[in-house]
């Protein structure tokens, strides 16, 4: 098997190494139905062993071949990016970069708006074949002259690009992301008294832009790299705090805390009752009902009657956070978010304590996300209202769906020597309801 | 199964010196190379160690500290069609790479530039040395295709260095047709400059050469081959190398003018089964300071390394 170092390039993702090992070894590999991962091991086991002996032991595949140029190359900057960075539902692509069989771990990051190479759009669907990109596993299936290994006109080499110094810049982004910014990892308490269901998603990425600016211009610089960014992008509010060793970190929520965090959901649920009765001309809860679905036919009166009757005020193991039912979305129940305990530091393995106070916001703000999305919901359902405020655009189905965790995570956590940072949107605190394109894109995930 | 590890004296296949036609080599490639010259050519007779002696070069390359640039071996081969395809196939034979039935050449060339591109880079050199044995078996469309090769490499400013090692005879006649106008190109980026390799020529290097034996260890950190062979009766401190004025007194009167119009000089086959035997056999069970015993049991070894062809002629 060769390698196809010439080709390699920085910020590659799996499909564009995968891309690169198909180009490097077309007169060796069948175009069968063996996976890339199975293939690479039995190379390896059969070619390479010696080799590899030594050289991340338990890596298969990809990611073995990934430690192995790790080993080799130590001084290449690597993207240490956390998981939920590099997952994604679809796959973005340069059209250019298709071409050469390049496709790197940023094009997925939904700010990155275009290719920062070729400043082309990043596109979901292969312009020439109008499928998805293909993944590392199916794309020497594909028979495309943009987006496949196999090509009717053959299979140009990419050598002319040995050398180049096009990529430079998705380089500068490796060494930000490998040294210059660490981002802690929040761990939650999942277990006994509620049930905490977490997920990472995808739409957290859409709020890192804000957070390097933030961080970076407190640090007395704007980031010099992510020039894909707007400018005038909003900066997040910040929080500080100082570590102190987490010991014996994942507690039981005890009875005292449970009845904080009722208090704190009242909070919530009041002050965005209060704020919601700011937006409307009318005495909320006056209009009048629909006879037949019992429904208000006012969506400003619906929405705060469903508010106030969804969510339960005070946490016990028996009752989720909030449950309602929406024609058209259907059933939502919404388990407790939990509290954010620790965060990890995965480059030192240190365990920060987040302070109490900390711990409550964090609360606070999935409490408020939960009601935002409940809103948000009844809104777009409503085509009147819709249309008033200027929502002409499709949302995807799953946008809004009950299959989507309401608890978005928009905070993160940079560590930066004994200080954790914490930066979150302003639109947490800013939570009236016309501002629907920031709801939206909270609420999408990609 | 395995072949069991044997020490080095009785296994002619593993064993390996440094000789001082190597060192001019290696010193001649060092030219080449900072240079950047796209090739060379080293031509010698059979039987002086030309192919061990290319072996030991690349790993020494491979293996130095200021690594000049990474350097490969390849042995061309002659099966039923002496193609290009043919040529690049037995490459990735070589190479343990698992080629596709229906691959063309062009797959198959791809294959080969980015082998040779991995283990540079891997290597962390600057240039690749190909280095190329038997050369007598290529003909020029294959000699054609390495210059193809070679400016494939140029395009990516990388100087692919390829040294051809043949046997005199049939190289040269290869050779000379490359001088043909036709093929002037080949000639001009690969045979320009010639350089011829021999075995033992002078009592220098034979000291030298037998001195190898008294550095060499096996294993590592174990006693030096002399010491291994040689018998307890002979003195702790002994040395092979004390035999060389012995050794090529024999040499010359009693074999060289018999072989001189062939080889020109002491082939290294020849030279390592003497000293094996000599070694192994004569100072590890006989041992003895006396010059004439020492002179018959050198000639006796010499002999029996079957330096004087032996020929079945037909009486008339």
């Amino acid at each position: 098997m060769n390698f196809g170092l010439a080709l390699a390039k920085p910020g590659e993702s799996s499909l564009g190494l995968a891309g690169r090992l198909w180009q490097a070894n077309l007169g060796a590999w069948r175009f069968d139905s063996v996976f890339i991962n199975q293939r690479i091991d039995q190379e390896i086991a059969q070619n390479h062993r010696k080799e590899f002996k030594g050289i991340g032991d338990d890596a298969k595949g990809l990611d073995a071949l990934k430690a192995f140029e790790r080993h080799h190359f130590p001084d290449q900057p690597r993207a240490n990016l956390p998981r939920y960075l590099k997952t994604t539902k679809a796959v973005r692509h340069c059209f250019v970069c298709a071409q050469s069989r390049y496709h790197s771990i940023y094009f997925n990051m939904p700010w990155i708006e275009e290719c920062p190479i070729h400043e082309g759009p990043l596109l979901i669907v292969c312009p020439t074949c109008n499928k998805q990109w293909p993944s590392a596993d199916d794309v020497h299936k594909r028979v495309c002259e943009t987006c496949g290994i196999r090509r009717k006109s053959g299979s140009p080499t990419r050598l002319e690009l040995f050398g180049s110094d096009e990529y430079e810049v998705i380089r500068e982004l490796d060494v930000f992301f490998s040294q210059e910014i660490n981002i802690g990892k929040p761990e939650w308490i999942h277990m006994r008294h509620l049930s905490t269901p977490r997920i990472d998603m995808f739409a957290k990425t859409l709020l890192y832009p804000s957070v390097l600016v933030a961080h970076l211009s407190e640090k007395g610089s704007r980031p010099r790299i992510p020039e894909a960014i707007d400018p005038s992008i909003q900066l997040c509010q910040h929080k500080r705090f100082k570590f102190k060793p987490a010991v014996n970190w994942n507690e039981y929520i005890c009875d005292e805390k449970i009845k904080k965090m009722g208090q704190i959901r009242q909070k919530a649920i009041r002050s965005v009752l209060k704020n919601f009765q700011k937006l409307v001309d009318h005495p909320l809860g006056s209009c009048e009902r629909d006879e037949g679905t019992g429904r208000f036919k006012c969506i400003d009166c619906e929405c705060h009657w469903q508010i106030s009757s969804a969510f339960y005020e005070y946490a016990s193991r028996h009752n989720p956070l909030a449950s309602y039912y929406l024609p058209g979305i259907g059933k939502e129940r919404f388990l407790d978010p939990g509290l954010v305990q620790v965060i990890r530091d995965t480059r030192s393995e240190r365990f920060f304590r987040v302070p109490d106070s900390i711990q409550w916001l964090l609360y606070e703000l999935d409490i408020k996300s939960c009601i935002r999305r409940l809103a948000l919901q009844l809104y777009y359902s409503n085509p009147s209202k819709r249309s008033s405020l200027g929502i002409d655009q499709q949302i995807e189905d799953d946008v809004l769906c009950a299959s989507q965790s309401p608890y978005t995570n928009y905070y993160y956590f940079v560590i930066e020597g004994d200080y954790c940072h914490l930066y979150y949107p302003n639109e947490y605190d800013d939570i009236y309801f016309f501002e629907f394109e920031n709801w939206l894109s909270i609420m999408r995930s990609f | 199964m395995k072949i069991e590890d044997v020490h080095p004296m009785r296994n002619p296949l593993e064993l390996a010196i440094r000789t001082p036609m190597m060192n001019k080599i290696i010193d001649h490639i060092e030219e080449v190379l900072f240079d950047h010259d796209s090739g060379t050519c080293l031509l010698g007779t059979h039987r002086i160690g030309k192919t061990t002696a290319m072996l030991m070069i690349v790993e020494y390359l491979n293996n130095r500290e200021n690594r000049l640039a990474y350097c490969h071996y390849f042995s061309a081969d002659k099966l039923e069609k002496n193609t290009i395809k043919q040529m690049y196939e037995i490459f990735c034979y070589q190479e343990n790479i698992q080629t596709k039935v229906n691959a063309k050449g062009l797959d198959l060339r791809e294959l080969i530039i980015h082998r040779l591109l991995d283990k540079l880079i891997i290597s962390g050199g600057s240039q690749i040395v190909l280095l190329i044995d038997e050369l007598q078996r290529l003909n020029t469309q294959q000699l054609d295709a390495l210059a193809s090769l070679h400016d494939i490499f140029r395009r990516l400013k990388i100087n692919l260095c390829i040294i051809f090692v043949g046997n005199t005879a049939p190289s040269l006649k290869l050779i000379d047709v490359t001088e043909d106008a036709n093929n002037r190109l080949i000639y001009g980026r690969f045979f320009e400059n010639q350089k011829e390799i021999f075995g033992i020529r002078s009592k220098v290097e034979l000291r030298k050469c037998l001195a190898e034996f008294d550095r060499l260890r096996y294993p590592e950190d174990g006693p030096t081959y002399t010491q291994y062979f040689i018998s307890k009766d002979a003195p702790s401190d002994w040395k092979l190398a004390s035999l060389t004025d012995l050794m090529w007194d024999v040499y010359r009167k009693d074999f060289a003018s018999k072989i001189a119009d062939k080889h020109r000089s002491w082939g290294m086959k020849y030279f390592i089964s003497t000293v094996r035997t000599l070694l192994t056999y004569y100072l590890s069970s006989y041992w003895t300071e006396e010059q004439d015993a020492l002179r018959i049991m050198i000639s006796e070894c010499m002999k029996r390394s079957r330096i004087i062809p032996e020929r079945v002629r037909v009486s008339a």
